[in-house]
């Protein structure tokens, strides 16, 4: 199965609005990479080998974390966070596995709030974002691909 | 009815139980654990009617807590709340005794759908 920019957004959005409660907004701009240094990934192997990392402010970071734990953003440990943060992840990749050749294994969530760290990950395959707006803060899913025999990346866009 | 939550994610587990709420089951008690592995121990220590685990946890996932339980001769009513929704997870999931999977994210008329089907 083909995976396409709407199974993205859809599904960015679905976590979004029915966990998180925020406002998101699909067709963000292009940010740079120290605007959203704080970063989870999953990775995924088998019939499909890649990596999903999602990328956010440390603002917008705090404001999962509170919205997930119920407190107040300013409140937000950096335990808490980073379990926010890796649990977005893994719903976000884990959608998204779904939607690929299998069967393949995810991994659990790793969370960095370093941007070297996610640029090397970008870096180390063939990589697509689909940048979004999530509560009037940059929210960014990219899908690092490892190619295959075949060179084939399972994604139209 | 007594719910154990088993997910390494303090957030989910803290949704998970709004969530219960939002779906009517606001007067149960309800127990938490982080992996497998303390939900096993969970699940015997306290005997729950319902288990709502995770499906990728260090130490034990849910998978295999499912096949601990089982092998155990334990038949609680065991379902997964899991970002895996890949046909054939589900269908592991069937094949070892799990009820339901609810797939995330989720909604309180996801919960009800599910857990009002087994309960």
């Amino acid at each position: 199965m083909q995976l396409t920019s709407d199974d993205i957004s859809t599904l960015t959005l679905q976590v979004c609005e029915s966990i998180l409660g925020l406002p998101i907004e699909t067709d963000g701009p292009s940010v740079d990479s120290h605007e959203v240094p704080v970063s989870g990934t999953v990775w995924i192997t088998g019939a499909w080998d890649g990596a999903v990392a999602i990328r956010c402010s440390r603002g917008l970071a705090r404001t999962v974390s509170g919205a997930m734990f119920d407190t107040r953003p300013d409140d937000a440990s950096s335990d808490e966070i980073d379990d926010a943060i890796g649990e977005i992840a893994n719903m976000i990749g884990g959608n998204i596995k779904s939607l690929l050749p299998g069967p393949s294994k995810l991994s659990l969530p790793s969370v960095a709030h370093d941007e070297l760290v996610a640029d090397r990950q970008t870096q180390s395959g063939q990589s697509t974002t689909w940048n979004f707006v999530v509560n009037g803060e940059p929210f960014a899913v990219t899908m690092i691909v490892k190619s295959g025999p075949d060179g084939d990346d399972s994604s139209e866009d | 009815m007594k719910i154990l939550i088993v997910d390494d994610s303090k957030a989910m587990r803290m949704i998970v139980r709004r969530t219960l709420r939002q779906a009517g089951f606001e007067d149960h008690e309800v127990e938490e654990a982080e992996n497998g592995s303390t939900g096993l121990d969970k699940i015997i220590e306290w005997k729950p009617d319902l288990v709502l685990s995770d499906w990728n946890m260090p130490e034990m996932t849910g998978i295999e807590l499912l096949h601990a339980v089982r092998g155990a001769g334990n038949q609680v009513l065991f379902g997964f709340v899991t970002s895996e929704r890949a046909t054939d997870m589900q269908e592991t999931a069937a094949a070892a005794g799990a009820a339901f999977l609810i797939t995330k994210p989720f909604d309180g008329d996801t919960f009800k759908a599910a857990l009002g089907a087994v309960v």
